[in-house]
């Protein structure tokens, strides 16, 4: 009896054994596994040469509408023309990337800039109230530029001094999204929150620019809350230069609205700026007025 | 015995744990069936050396012709022919992609994505859909030379079918440029009445390059005949997508077509038979019911005749700019919305016709003014003749001067106007003493 149980308990130690698999199921060859790929062009190459190599920056410009958040899905957009992508990305890369090389060091750059631009042909449209959308950015990692197709400097063929808004805006986003990551690595001082404490609404879209400056924000859009406030200043200051910002404070002439008279707004913006300045040199040591200078001059570059 | 018969069922179990049968329903994974038919459909693409031909439907059934060359390496040649422009070779990109079916994206700008930009500076269409095209489709069959897609987005059809050596041809020497010559400069003919005769039958065509529709008319043993369909370009001419039939046959299309721009005139092939249309001054083929038509349709449906575009006169759209009409009271100003016509408004043969105004809170539309006119239309070559009613319409006086004068004084000319139907709810109205004056009316 014994035997027959030792005998039992080997067999069913086989069947066990039997069942064993060596290895996994083979995994086939997953379509689009690790992402698409394609026979590589002049864009592809240049992108590969002048951001992805140097920065590790890629940048997709084929078609995948997945890249702008899901509420955008059902949308209609097109993707970019080819013709317009190395004139777009090598004006982005002189305007930003190159100046904060210059003012620090690649080390510098290749770790705090976001590392992944989608580009879209058209504007997302909101046909219900005839609003589009030209820039999203996610998590400090990634920007999406839009309405690229219409993008155009000075130094391509057919510019119209009008094409310097849309260069602009192109020129600003970036440089928004890229001051995202900085605060967010190391936070600006508190005291930046108290300038325009209670005035921060989701409501912004309801201003103008204008108005906005009469409150002593640098655009509507810093008015969503401090931190859209902190990057909007500094991308402001930076694309329009000391004498444009100066401007832009001087203009400012009558109450607001909401009871900002034009001493309070101006005070409200300079404050802003000498945090913003400061910001730069102790967490960053960067010069923010030679930085400031030096991009100015690269978007007159491209609008002159 | 109960131990053995343990062993039978062990062994059983043990046998049956090393079986190794397939019972999958089909012989591959998913993965390797996926490859092999986007292995299959990139050959097949790039395999049509001499390019497809490419017929793209929208939703609404408008018809665009393209023609695709595809290599082996995400590149593809497009022709379009949305405008005359297009007609010319521009290289974008494209994959085939495994989304929930196997897909076709075309992933850089292209004249396709002309149709699809949300932007209507671009070329038109609505805001924030352009024409609800497709650039994204799925393969839903194919045989070996026709392929058949499905937009993904808009669920507009495009089939590709394999082209000839002598149609790439076609393509690659302008031969579909050569062709949209027609729709390019029809406009430039001045006078409404594009005629031309084939054999011994004069015809009379209406083309409507929105919405790519041609009418023609024809008389045949004295009666007149009005048939159309919707067309689109190819590398050799225009091609109708329902033949009509004539007294010279079925007609496909018109082949060899040139414009000559001195004489204002077109040079085309209907079969073997080339003909010349140019603009006339009077019609050569009227529905002789044609005003009475118009009285009755909108009479029966009891609505009335809307336009929005204003009347052209001699290549000038909208001449008499009846869209910017205003009238003001104490509520605000009133903006033209439309232009107005209404069979039967005081009796049978008593029609009425009149600006129609949005109020300033655009909440409401309002007749603040306007005419009613005597009808005749017993003119035997189609005319109808409008005399103006001694009760007007509306509680307001018709102004004296500006543009709703000048409307309500080509209304009333008194050598009439001809009624031409386009369809049943499409109406041309031309000015009888001067042909390169007319407006359209839209069934409401």
């Amino acid at each position: 009896m014994k035997i027959v149980k030792i005998s039992l308990l080997i067999l069913s130690l086989g069947v066990m054994a039997s069942c064993k698999k060596e290895k996994l199921d083979p995994v086939g060859d997953i379509p689009g596994l690790g992402g698409d790929t394609w026979e590589p062009t002049v864009v592809d190459k240049w992108l590969l040469d002048s951001l992805t190599n140097p920065f590790n920056i890629s940048v997709k410009y084929k078609w995948d509408p997945h890249e702008v958040s899901d509420q955008y899905i059902l949308r209609d957009f097109v993707p970019p023309r080819e013709e317009v992508v190395i004139s777009l990305m090598s004006s982005v890369k002189k305007v930003w990337a190159d100046n904060y090389i210059a003012e620090r060091d690649t080390v510098f750059f290749n770790r705090y800039s976001p590392k992944f631009f989608a580009l879209f042909g058209s504007a997302i449209y909101n046909p219900a109230n005839g609003t589009k959308v030209l820039g999203i950015a996610e998590g400090g990692k990634k920007i999406n530029l839009l309405e690229i197709n219409t993008f155009k400097t000075s130094k391509d063929a057919g510019y119209k001094p009008s094409d310097s808004t849309q260069a602009k805006m192109a020129f600003h986003t970036v440089h928004h999204e890229a001051a995202h990551i900085l605060h967010q690595t190391v936070l600006y001082t508190p005291e930046y929150k108290r300038i325009n404490v209670g005035m921060y609404t989701t409501n912004w879209v309801n201003y103008t620019d204008a108005e906005a400056n009469r409150d002593g924000f640098a655009t509507a859009y810093s008015m969503q809350d401090p931190n859209e406030d902190f990057v909007e200043m500094i991308s402001i200051m930076l694309t329009e230069g000391k004498e444009g910002f100066d401007r832009l404070v001087d203009n400012i002439k009558d109450t607001s609205t909401r009871g900002t008279i034009p001493a309070l707004a101006k005070s409200r913006l300079r404050q802003k700026e000498a945090i913003v300045v400061s910001y730069f040199k102790t967490v960053w040591n960067i010069d923010f007025y030679r930085l400031q200078e030096r991009v100015r001059k690269s978007v007159e570059y491209y609008i002159y | 015995m109960k131990m053995k018969f343990a062993y039978i069922c062990l062994l059983a179990l043990v046998v049956a744990s090393c079986s190794k049968k397939n019972d999958r329903a089909f012989d591959t994974t998913p993965e390797e069936r996926i490859n092999e038919l986007i292995d299959k459909y990139q050959t097949q693409l790039a395999g049509g050396t001499n390019g497809w031909k490419a017929l793209l439907t929208s939703p609404d059934g408008t018809v665009y012709s393209f023609f695709f060359k595809f290599n082996d390496k995400n590149r593809v040649v497009s022709y379009s022919d949305f405008k005359g422009e297009f007609g010319v070779a521009k290289e974008s990109s494209y994959r085939l992609k495994a989304l929930q079916q196997i897909s076709l994206l075309f992933d850089t700008y292209t004249y396709l994505h002309v149709l699809a930009d949300p932007d209507p500076n671009v070329a038109g269409g609505g805001l924030g859909t352009g024409y609800n095209v497709d650039f994204e489709f799925y393969f839903d069959n194919a045989t070996a030379d026709t392929i058949n897609l499905v937009g993904r987005k808009h669920a507009s059809k495009m089939r590709l079918v394999r082209a000839s050596q002598a149609e790439a041809t076609s393509y690659s020497s302008g031969g579909l440029q050569k062709a949209m010559a027609l729709s390019d400069n029809y406009g430039k003919i001045l006078q409404y009445w594009k005629v031309f005769t084939a054999g011994s039958t004069p015809f009379q065509m209406s083309l409507d390059t929105a919405q790519r529709f041609v009418t023609l008319f024809f008389t045949n043993g004295g009666n007149t005949y009005r048939d159309s369909s919707r067309y689109y370009f190819n590398g050799t001419g225009m091609v109708l997508l329902k033949p009509i039939p004539t007294p010279l046959g079925r007609i496909t299309g018109f082949t060899d077509i040139t414009w000559d721009a001195a004489n204002k005139s077109f040079s085309m092939k209907l079969g073997n038979v080339t003909v010349t249309m140019a603009g006339a001054n009077l019609p050569v083929a009227i529905e002789r019911n044609s005003a009475f038509n118009f009285r009755v349709t909108a009479g029966e449906a009891g609505t009335y005749w809307y336009n929005t575009g204003g009347i052209r006169i001699n290549g000038v759209n909208n001449a008499y700019r009846t869209d910017t009409l205003t009238f003001n009271d104490s509520t605000g100003t009133y903006r033209n919305y439309y232009l107005f016509y209404q069979p039967g408004t005081l009796s049978g043969t008593v029609d009425g016709f009149a600006p129609i105004f949005l109020n300033q809170a655009q909440t409401a539309v309002s007749l603040m003014y306007g005419s009613n006119c005597i009808v005749d239309h017993s003119s035997p070559d189609g005319r109808m003749i409008l005399t103006e009613h001694a009760t007007p319409l509306g509680d307001f006086p018709f102004p004296a001067t500006g543009g709703a004068d000048l409307w309500r004084k080509w209304m009333y000319n008194s050598a009439g106007v001809f009624l031409v139907r386009i369809d049943d709810e499409t109406y041309d109205m031309v000015s009888a003493s001067d042909a390169t004056s007319w407006m359209r009316w839209y069934l409401w």
